[in-house]
């Protein structure tokens, strides 16, 4: 049987590869998607379990994924062993690297949050001076953005506000707020913070996912062929013309050593894993910032207040529930001055109840302080933007190997002084708010969790116009190799607030459209 | 189809295809011979007991003075609360003693330093054993050890605190994930990290890689 000869190799099948292969193929563009893990099978590898006839007793195997704290005993089979394909990071410096590699990715188990970037994120350096600007504003990403948010069906409610620029959404599901959260949006107003609601994907059939909503289309056109458990090691280079010839790949299984042919490169491994690949490749640093400009989001601050009328089951109906959204409110004007620049957006949840380790109270008396406190809390969280910076990176570490010889990232990411005053301003900020409600406040904490907890890691391989500053230029092609590319995550230049996602695909579709174009014009053949 | 597999089979056409049948007049005979094909299943699962529900842990960690430490703060960490049973009742003490064995050094050091540390204390102010404190007398020994934390991952600095936080926090994962928490009512409450009803597990996906 001859061996198939393909247009575009698209390493990782999660949302960025799967809109690549999606627009690519619509374009009668020939494509082969190599995918490290598996495909899933949902009805063979999942069941019903309660805790106790797990064998951990839903404790999950110590030391199994001691840096995934999503991970419990029901899901840790879908994320990364760390034993297989480990990391390093200094010991002062945790780093929770959170990775899916059955085929679809994270894009199987993410939460569905459905934000743009705004200008704010886009030019941030104009505005704060930190950084350096996208090549790109949101006018350039919005058309994208509608697309992406049709296919996703994505559902939110329209405020016209610049730094929370709205989106082609479906019909909003608007119901009554609670009194609950009437009063936290009155006392938020009153300080200036705007107030809105989640938006999400609703996806279809429950899953917003590259395996329903873009992988099937990619296939039926003809065009896509997907390998699963290839684990890609390098990229290859033409020595005569110092184009990308295909990548070297592993089975994961046979560990048989392969190599593919195509006519352009697309990298769309999940940020990090795109990252080494490239840096494992020796491709594409010319700039010497590849690596470099590691960011993604703080979660866990938590601020939790207990409504007085609603403790020992003496709530009515409409007191509780529901919730409140506030995008970024900080920093979005130059007079106004804080100690930290960016912002963070803070949600608001009602109706939960007190955590044990809220009281430092045990046995029965722990128990009717828990049974009083049911249902009559309030929890603020935050999603804080860290800023990009130099020092925070990864490269590869060459004394560690994963299960297939290929050598393993090493992470250094650090929080900084900015991100301790955003924090601790995020924390103060839901204080008052409880305050001014007249709750009483359980807990407070300006504690975040390690990065990469947000499992929103971006940058690494950011974009920009001048070579000397960046990886890839503004169509998501690397300067150095014009037919190689890396479409995820790792092209950002700054995180934002925001929850990735619509970007990534937004991103990703806008690359891949300027990449069929390319072809369609004869380059790269 | 092995003649037994055919009579099930029989056995467990859904009433209304057998209605259906009685009143539409009946099909053609097919005239190709059937395929030789697997069951669309293999035989019935066969109901089976969890090892819990016949037999206790062997335990051996911890020394037995640890152990016995570990069973008093059960006792009166998480005691049975109206019809929801104990740690003591659900063998979590035994779990953990099983748990730890299996867990990184800087557990199982915690554990051990703790428990150890609480057994001092009751010797140094009561000059007994903590497992035979009376209830007032333990108290004394733990409750300044409780700290509020806003947040489970918060550790305090503290090793004593430290390791309340933690032992506090598995027992009564321990107890609310066990099989006896689920005979005695199903949901948490709210009080455990999972309610006790099934939930969506992930099997093993694909063999592991030789590491």
């Amino acid at each position: 049987m001859p061996i198939k000869q393909y247009d575009v190799l698209i390493v990782g099948s999660g949302h960025a590869g799967g809109m690549a292969a999606k627009v690519l193929t619509s374009h009668g563009i020939s494509c082969l998607m190599l995918n490290a893990g598996p495909q899933a099978d949902y009805e063979k590898d999942r069941d019903l379990k309660a805790a106790h006839e797990l064998p951990y007793r839903g404790f999950n195997e110590p030391g199994r994924v001691p840096h995934i704290f999503q991970a419990d005993e029901f899901n840790v089979n879908q994320w990364v062993d760390e034993k297989e394909v480990p990391y390093t990071h200094p010991p002062d410096a945790v780093y929770n690297w959170v990775r899916v590699r059955l085929l679809g990715g994270r894009s199987l188990f993410w939460a569905r949050q459905s934000f743009r970037l705004s200008d704010y994120e886009f030019k941030a350096a104009d505005i704060d001076g930190s950084g350096e600007n996208w090549p790109i504003s949101h006018d350039d990403l919005s058309p994208f953005y509608s697309r992406v948010e049709e296919i996703f069906r994505v559902t939110g409610r329209k405020e016209g506000w610049p730094q929370f620029p709205d989106g082609n959404f479906v019909e909003f599901a608007a119901s009554e707020d609670t009194a609950s959260i009437k009063k936290v949006t009155e006392a938020a107003t009153k300080r200036g913070i705007q107030v809105s609601k989640w938006r999400n994907a609703l996806g279809k059939d429950g899953l917003a996912s590259s395996i329903n909503l873009l992988l099937p289309d990619a296939l039926a056109t003809g065009k896509l062929d997907i390998v699963e458990n290839a684990i890609v090691r390098e990229v290859s280079i033409d020595k005569n013309t110092g184009l990308a010839s295909g990548v070297h790949f592993i089975d994961r299984h046979s560990k048989r050593e392969m190599h593919v042919r195509a006519r352009v490169v697309v990298i769309a491994a999940g940020t990090l894993e795109s990252t080494r690949l490239l840096l494992n490749s020796k491709l594409g640093n010319s700039s010497g910032v590849m690596g470099h400009y590691l960011v993604d989001q703080m979660y866990g601050i938590n601020v939790v207040a207990s409504v007085p009328e609603a403790r020992d089951g003496k709530s009515v109906d409409g007191l509780m529930g529901g919730n409140a959204f506030m995008p970024r409110f900080r920093n979005l004007s130059k007079d106004k001055k804080s100690n930290f620049i960016k912002g963070y957006c803070m949600h608001m949840s009602s109706g939960g109840g007190a955590n044990p380790n809220y009281f430092p109270l045990y046995g029965e008396e722990l128990q009717q302080k828990l049974d009083s406190y049911a249902g009559s809390c309030v929890s603020a969280g935050i999603f804080g933007e860290r800023v990009a910076r130099f020092e925070n990176h990864v490269r590869i570490n060459h004394d560690v190997k994963d299960a297939w010889g290929i050598p393993v990232l090493h992470i250094e990411a650090r929080d900084g002084e900015n991100e301790a005053n955003l924090r601790k301003d995020a924390a103060d900020t839901a204080e008052e708010i409880f305050h001014d409600c007249g709750w009483e406040l359980v807990c407070k904490t300006d504690q975040v969790n390690p990065p990469g907890y947000s499992i929103h890691e971006v940058g690494t391989c950011r974009m920009g116009d001048d070579p000397k500053k960046s990886v890839l230029n503004k169509w998501n092609q690397t300067h150095d190799v014009k037919n190689l590319l890396v479409v995820d995550g790792a092209s950002f230049v700054t995180a934002g607030w925001q929850n990735p996602t619509m970007t990534i695909l937004a991103l990703s579709m806008r690359a891949s459209e300027h990449l069929a174009e390319e072809i369609g014009k004869g380059n790269f053949s | 189809m092995k003649r037994r597999n055919f009579v099930q089979s029989l056995l467990v056409i859904p009433a209304t295809a057998v209605a259906a049948e009685q009143t539409t007049p009946a099909p053609a005979p097919v005239q190709t011979p059937a395929p030789i094909t697997r069951p669309a299943q293999g035989p019935a699962k066969l109901n089976l007991v969890q090892p819990d529900s016949a037999a206790e842990t062997t335990t051996g960690f911890f020394s037995t003075v640890q152990f016995a430490t570990l069973n008093k703060l059960a006792e009166l960490l998480v005691p049975p609360i109206k019809e929801k049973p104990g740690a003591v009742d659900a063998h979590a003490p035994e779990f953990l003693d099983f748990l730890i064995s299996r867990s990184p050094a800087p557990s199982q050091t915690l554990y051990r330093e703790g428990l150890d540390g609480l057994n001092a204390s009751a010797k140094k102010h009561f000059h007994k054993a903590f497992a035979e404190l009376d209830a007032k007398q333990a108290d004394s020994i733990i409750r300044p050890l409780l700290v509020v934390r806003a947040w489970d991952r918060e550790e305090p600095k503290d090793l004593m605190m430290r390791f309340m936080a933690q032992v506090h926090g598995d027992l009564r994962t321990a107890t609310m994930n066990s099989a006896e928490w689920a005979a005695a009512g199903g949901s948490s409450g709210g009080r455990g990290r999972f309610n006790s009803g099934r939930r969506q597990h992930w099997k093993p996906i694909d063999p592991r890689a030789e590491v």
